[in-house]
């Protein structure tokens, strides 16, 4: 028999962790970006969160994580606020029992390699974003602002790359997309050394006629038309 | 070719009505073996009433599905036609597709339904466990190919039993079928529209009744500009039909399906299957760690379904199942002694915490009965508003009701002890909460 509740302390105090550190950088910090980091922390820096992800139309994602950060919320570890001003998403921010939270899952918040790969995941993605989105400027009008829109590709890529290897086994460095995605509205990575930076891809001029217009860099998408969004089908129950 | 139709009395929706081809598959041995599967487990322990199959369950889910499919493509069929390039021969073909998908979906239910799933195997140590789907998908290809593929009926159609265990499985080799894949695998699908109201009526409570008609006929189909791929919809219309169908499933989870003697008996019958599954005097083939086989090959998949109620109360009766099966037998099950609230505070987890550590060795086991009663983002069911305007648009439910919004998971943890050991328990747990509101 079991010494302890099996009570979660360790994600909860992970999605609260993540909150704080993406305050303020991230305006964007929302529910798709978690799943995104959190498949990040785990596939590519080693943190054992215990989650299992599917890949799904916006790229990995994992039920139990959303339900946890519901949990997290309840107790008062984040806020999870609706966009608004038209916008559909979510924001999330520290909650009033976020210290509280956290503390619960201090073991293994200050072990140095979660404390390292929290760092790395901040400053590794941080990417220089174009000003002309008219969605970034109500949200962000600043460079060097970490985003939901860059992460997105980079934990998709990994999580098919993830599939396309041995089931289950992490990605590796060199598994890493970088030629192939040039060109194609991919995000490129900076080198494939294990230490891994996103940029977006330049903005390209078109001619149409006698204008000449600007081409914005476009988030990759999965092929979603006539695709269900739940290829794998979610641990929902069904009675 | 003509068919005829068989109608079967239903206590919900009225007559299922059955084609040649359909009643072939229902007399089908697989299909049969859903008579032998109640659908909510030992649940007649705390509510007599529960005595209902998956054999009416899958009927009730096709006639459901079935209006569905009929209600959005009577109102949109000029849409289909023109904007999707559906031809009325291709709708045809969806729609068995449809009534035989809703049909078969829960073939691979083991024993009792739900309580014995924590039994399934995995591929490797890494990977996800197997689900019932991943069963009833195998089930259709490698045991029902021939009554699917080869009757007279499907000539027109040319339909695969892989086509069927494609659409079960969500792949996307289907193409612009997977639209109609929301019928039975969503928020507001037909496996749901029909068992809280055959759940509710069986038992005897009104937790799990809503408009099902008014929901029927506000279903849609719209253009989701996110994916650019259309998308079942409701019209704005059925916005409370489908916050009811919400709610029902909240009231039924909580009033029902996590009812605190209902899990015991949950944990008593997946450790009385577990201990089946590992003696050879039950299973000639035991596998590893009491699970399962994999639905991987036809004799794994011929295995598994072996596995039905009867057998293992058969068994149970005879004196099997080990320490659980003798729980079963007696109905000496297990007692909560301490339950979080459903949506625990932090402090009511830490006292959850020092209860467990007081009880120490008399604890039999602790279960968190846990849900979302609403998946936000990628799931959140479209609302078609201002339809047939200039100003349609698609917004999500959670966006526009205040009470879907405000559904809150349930989380909430329940510490057991044996029979035996119950009074002396309670008075532990009495004790440590008089110590917390005098220290309050």
């Amino acid at each position: 028999m079991m010494d302890s509740l099996p009570i979660p302390w360790n994600r909860y105090g992970i999605i609260a962790e993540l909150a704080c550190r993406l305050k303020g950088a991230s305006p964007q910090f929302g529910k798709t970006a978690l799943q995104k980091s959190v498949y990040l922390l785990q596939a590519l820096y080693g943190v054992d969160c215990g989650y299992d992800f599917s890949l799904y139309a916006y790229g990995p994602f994992c039920s139990d994580l959303l339900g946890d950060l519901d949990t997290t919320g309840t107790l008062g570890g984040v806020q999870v606020h609706a966009l608004g001003w038209g916008l559909d998403g979510y924001q999330i921010e520290p909650g009033p029992r976020s210290d509280a939270i956290r503390e619960k899952a201090k073991a293994f918040l200050d072990n140095g390699t979660v404390q390292d790969s929290l760092t790395r995941l901040r400053e590794d993605l941080a990417v220089s974003r174009p000003k002309t989105w008219s969605y970034d400027r109500r949200l962000s009008t600043q460079t060097g602002t970490w985003a939901a829109t860059a992460i997105n590709p980079l934990a998709t890529n990994l999580r098919v790359l993830s599939s396309r290897s041995s089931r289950g086994s992490p990605p590796k460095a060199s598994m890493l997309p970088s030629q192939s995605l040039r060109g194609k509205g991919f995000y490129r990575l900076g080198d494939e050394t294990g230490s891994v930076s996103v940029h977006p891809s330049p903005q390209r001029t078109q001619e149409q006629g006698n204008r000449t217009r600007t081409v914005r860099p476009r988030v990759q998408r999965l092929p979603v038309r006539w695709r269900s969004p739940r290829h794998v089908p979610e641990a929902d129950i069904g009675l | 070719m003509s068919s005829k139709t068989y109608e079967i009395r239903d206590p919900i929706h009225g007559f299922v009505v059955l084609s040649d081809w359909e009643r072939d598959i229902v007399n089908h041995p697989v299909f049969q073996r859903l008579r032998r599967i109640r659908q909510l487990g030992w649940t007649d322990m705390v509510y007599p009433g529960a005595m209902h199959t998956r054999f009416e369950h899958s009927l009730g889910v096709m006639h459901v599905a079935t209006r569905m499919f009929d209600e959005i493509v009577t109102r949109r069929h000029d849409f289909l036609k023109s904007e999707l390039s559906f031809t009325d021969g291709g709708l045809e073909k969806d729609r068995t597709l449809v009534r035989l998908s809703a049909l078969l979906h829960d073939l691979g239910h083991p024993p009792f339904s739900h309580a014995a799933e924590e039994l399934m195997p995995r591929e490797t140590p890494e990977s996800k466990p197997y689900r019932h789907e991943n069963y009833s998908a195998a089930a259709v290809q490698l045991l029902m190919r021939d009554v699917i593929e080869n009757h007279p009926l499907n000539e027109n159609y040319g339909l695969k039993a892989r086509d069927i265990a494609d659409f079960l499985n969500g792949r996307g080799s289907l193409g612009r079928c997977l639209l109609w894949r929301d019928l039975i695998a969503s928020q507001l699908d037909a496996d749901r529209a029909d068992y809280l109201l055959r759940d509710s009526h069986h038992i005897g409570v009104a937790y799990g009744r809503y408009d099902l008609s008014r929901l029927l006929v506000t279903l849609t189909v719209a253009i989701d500009p996110d994916t650019d791929s259309p998308k079942l919809a409701v019209e704005e219309g059925g916005l409370h039909a489908a916050e009811a169908l919400i709610l029902a499933r909240y009231l039924m989870f909580t009033q029902v399906y996590f009812q605190h003697t209902r899990r015991a008996y949950d944990h008593h019958l997946a450790r009385t299957v577990q201990e089946l599954l590992c003696n050879t005097e039950t299973n000639a083939t035991p596998g590893g760690n009491g699970t399962f086989p994999p639905p991987t090959d036809r004799g794994n998949v011929e295995q598994y379904l072996a596995w039905t109620d009867w057998r293992v109360l058969g068994a149970v009766e005879a004196g099997g199942g080990g320490e659980h099966g003798g729980i079963l037998r007696a109905r000496t099950h297990h007692r909560r002694v301490y339950e979080t609230r459903e949506i625990p505070h932090e402090e009511d987890l830490t006292f959850a915490e020092r209860v467990r550590q007081a009880l120490a060795e008399e604890v039999a086991f602790v279960d968190t009965a846990k849900d979302s009663f609403y998946k936000f983002d990628g799931a959140d069911i479209p609302i078609l508003r201002h339809p047939d305007t200039a100003t349609e648009r698609l917004e999500s439910l959670s966006r526009l009701s205040a009470v879907v919004k405000g559904l809150r998971p349930v989380s909430q943890t329940r510490i057991y002890v044996p029979y035996g050991r119950r009074e002396e328990a309670r008075r532990i747990v009495e004790d440590l909460e008089r110590e917390r509101e005098a220290l309050e």
